[in-house]
């Protein structure tokens, strides 16, 4: 691996607001870009918690306009992207404020990216893609792990071929971030489990990555610190605002290392496998994380011991590669266990050629060319093999 | 369901990898800046274009304002040399009345003068007035019979006008023959009217009330009438010759007719709309 002191890097991240009452600066941050009517995008959900309309009373209170977009499934389709654009150009709003978990602000990433570019929203998958820098973007996260309000990335469902695209911009990274706990304490034990298990993760691949650099190491594993210390506390008191704010900055410095060093084989394979199946993101990648581990591991044992000591807080490094994996593979096996997230998808059991497909499909995944390892398609066929049910 | 193709990735692996970590070439952060200078660029390049526009329209309208004041000052010299050429030929005239053999001549020498006079006074109103397009009829009207009033030294005979001239005005083309008209009838009252030095002789001008449109200009004198019994008639003199000639050119029509008050004559000039 080259050095990291040497190689030239870059660092990209939004103005990030974080703590109690961030989100309370809504109304100012649409003042200071000028914005006359933002296009507020949610989902049912967070408006059912109350986010969204926090947010829109805040605005109303300030006298501001807006427009809502709250049409927005799990796992964002390519329709409701275009849906939103075509509502934000109508409407001429002139600013995009996303109250949400990832979907709503991959969803509103991708309305950006067509309100001010045109064509369709599948026209910028993959990297650089995006000519055109898309409207101010304002995001107030409402779960601690996707960390889109920090990222380049924005995944998007390409419903006719059952697949998640990537679209991955300097362009897409929001402008701000208002990271408020608060609005995590209304998210359940399996959704808690799951996003966090999505932080994890992109600590992992991001300090993995053979992208790393300074920079994303030291987020990437405060972030793992933070969020072996507080994941467990927070799927099993949903109140406690000390282990939802450590989860919370655990994500945020997830977000801010992968973001710039991206992912690996385990983000690949969810997208093809969320893609495919309809299945939470947070939970294709926690199921996977381990396995990949073990893959990954003999490639760069002195990474996944660093890994593993803030996961497990105990010395790792000078033990052997084998020793590392098992180590962390048990380590984090124990905290899924103990988050109540199963061992397999529960699903009817799959054809053996889906399995050939969602290799195919991770294979062109964007994330994977930061692996540390190349996988062969037979080798992601029996990644996923340990995690789905095949016939 | 279908499988989806892999999607190549071009240049290899490597350089996905460069430029996800943003140092592929265009993967800088984008910024607004670019085009919003873009589009200050096109209002400057605009804006110059109209203040362009705006600067040629100015100088075509000084040119303009130009042309017409040099055209005014034309015209006002060409009405002074004609003015000038009048009182010329006024003054060849007056000579000819100093060295005129008998009193019929004198007579012709000094209608003849009267005409020409008549003709200079309209151009000296036009000069004094600023107005090279039109006249006045009512301080045209006014001026005319003065002069003439003046010059009969009738100091017996009442002058009365009743003028209302709201908007009544000619053009220099038919001012003059409008002038003459004048002169010639209120010159033949002042002639004829007043064998004994006194009377009245009333002007009137303005719309005509029975004809809608139509200027009505009525020359009244209480004098004993014509001598012969018998109303002037267009070849009886000279002058009505004139008047006829005159009224032809204005499509007006003229008439001598009895004064409804007691003894006298009533020349009635109408033009119509």
């Amino acid at each position: 691996m080259e050095d990291g002191f040497v190689a030239l890097r870059k660092f990209v991240a939004p103005e990030i607001i974080f703590g109690q009452g961030a989100m309370a600066r809504c109304a100012e941050y649409a003042a200071t870009f000028g914005a006359s009517r933002p296009l507020i995008v949610s989902d049912e959900g967070v408006a059912a918690a109350g986010w969204a309309g926090r947010v829109e009373s805040q605005l109303g209170d300030a006298g501001v306009d807006f427009t809502r977009f709250y049409d927005v499934s799990p796992n964002p389709r390519d329709a409701e992207v275009m849906a939103g654009a075509e509502l934000f150009l109508r409407e001429r709003c002139d600013m995009i404020i996303a109250v949400g978990g990832g979907s709503p602000m991959d969803c509103a990433k991708g309305i950006g990216a067509v309100a001010t570019n045109g064509g369709h929203i599948l026209d910028f998958e993959g990297v650089d893609n995006v000519p055109e820098p898309m409207p101010p973007l304002l995001c107030v996260p409402t779960t601690a792990g996707t960390s889109a309000d920090l990222s380049q990335f924005a995944i998007i469902l390409d419903l006719a071929r059952r697949t998640k695209i990537a679209i991955i911009s300097k362009g897409m990274v929001p402008d701000i971030s208002l990271c408020d706990p608060e609005t995590t304490v209304t998210m359940d034990a399996e959704l808690s489990a799951e996003t966090g298990m999505d932080a994890l993760t992109h600590a992992f691949e991001a300090y993995a990555s053979n992208a790393s650099s300074p920079l994303t190491d030291l987020h990437a594993l405060e972030a793992t610190r933070l969020i072996a210390g507080s994941l467990a506390l927070a799927v099993e008191r949903p109140g406690d605002l000390a282990a939802r704010s450590r989860m919370m900055m655990g994500s945020l410095m997830a977000g801010l290392a992968f973001s710039n060093a991206s992912l690996g084989v385990v983000h690949a394979m969810a997208h093809a496998m969320g893609g495919l199946l309809d299945l939470p993101h947070g939970l294709c990648n926690a199921l996977l994380l381990e396995h990949a581990v073990a893959f990954n591991c003999p490639a760069a044992p002195e990474r996944y011991a660093a890994l593993g000591e803030a996961l497990l807080g105990r010395p790792l490094r000078g033990a052997g590669a084998d020793e590392v994996a098992d180590a962390v593979r048990g380590g984090l096996a124990a905290l899924r266990r103990r988050i109540g997230l199963g061992e397999r998808v529960e699903l009817r059991p799959l054809p053996r050629h889906a399995l050939s497909e969602l290799a195919a499909m991770a294979l062109a995944d964007p994330c994977v060319v930061t692996n540390p390892r190349r996988p062969e398609a037979a080798e992601i066929e029996a990644l996923y093999a340990a995690v789905l049910p095949v016939a | 369901m279908r499988p989806s193709s892999p999607s190549p990735k071009p240049g290899g692996d490597e350089a996905v990898r460069e430029r996800i970590i943003g140092l592929g070439s265009g993967s800088a952060r984008k910024s607004y800046y670019p085009q919003l200078k873009e589009k200050i660029r096109d209002l400057e390049a605009k804006q110059l274009e109209l203040m362009e526009t705006v600067r040629t329209l100015e100088e075509r309208e000084s040119e303009l304002e130009r042309l017409v004041d040099e055209k005014e000052a034309l015209l006002k010299e060409v009405h002074h040399r004609v003015k000038n050429n009048f009182q010329i030929v006024g003054s060849l005239l007056n000579l000819g009345l100093g060295i005129a053999s008998s009193s019929a001549e004198a007579r012709a020498f000094a209608k003849t003068k009267r005409r020409i006079d008549v003709m200079a006074m309209v151009y000296g109103r036009l000069l004094a007035t600023e107005s090279f397009a039109e006249l006045e009829l009512c301080s045209l009207a006014r001026s005319v019979v003065n002069a003439l009033f003046y010059e009969a030294e009738l100091r017996e005979v009442a002058l009365a006008y009743d003028l209302s001239c709201v908007d009544l005005r000619l053009d220099v083309e038919r001012a003059i023959p409008f002038a003459l008209i004048l002169a010639e009838a209120a010159g033949n009252a002042l002639e004829h009217a007043y064998p004994e030095g006194r009377g009245e002789l009333a002007i009137s001008l303005g719309f005509a009330r029975d004809a809608p449109g139509s200027v009505r200009l009525a020359v009244e004198d209480d004098g004993p009438g014509p001598r012969s019994g018998g109303l002037p008639r267009s070849d009886s003199s000279l002058g009505l010759t004139l008047i006829d000639a005159l009224a032809a050119q204005l499509k007006a029509a003229w008439r001598y007719e009895r004064r409804a008050a007691g003894p006298g004559l009533r020349f009635v000039l109408e033009l119509r709309p």
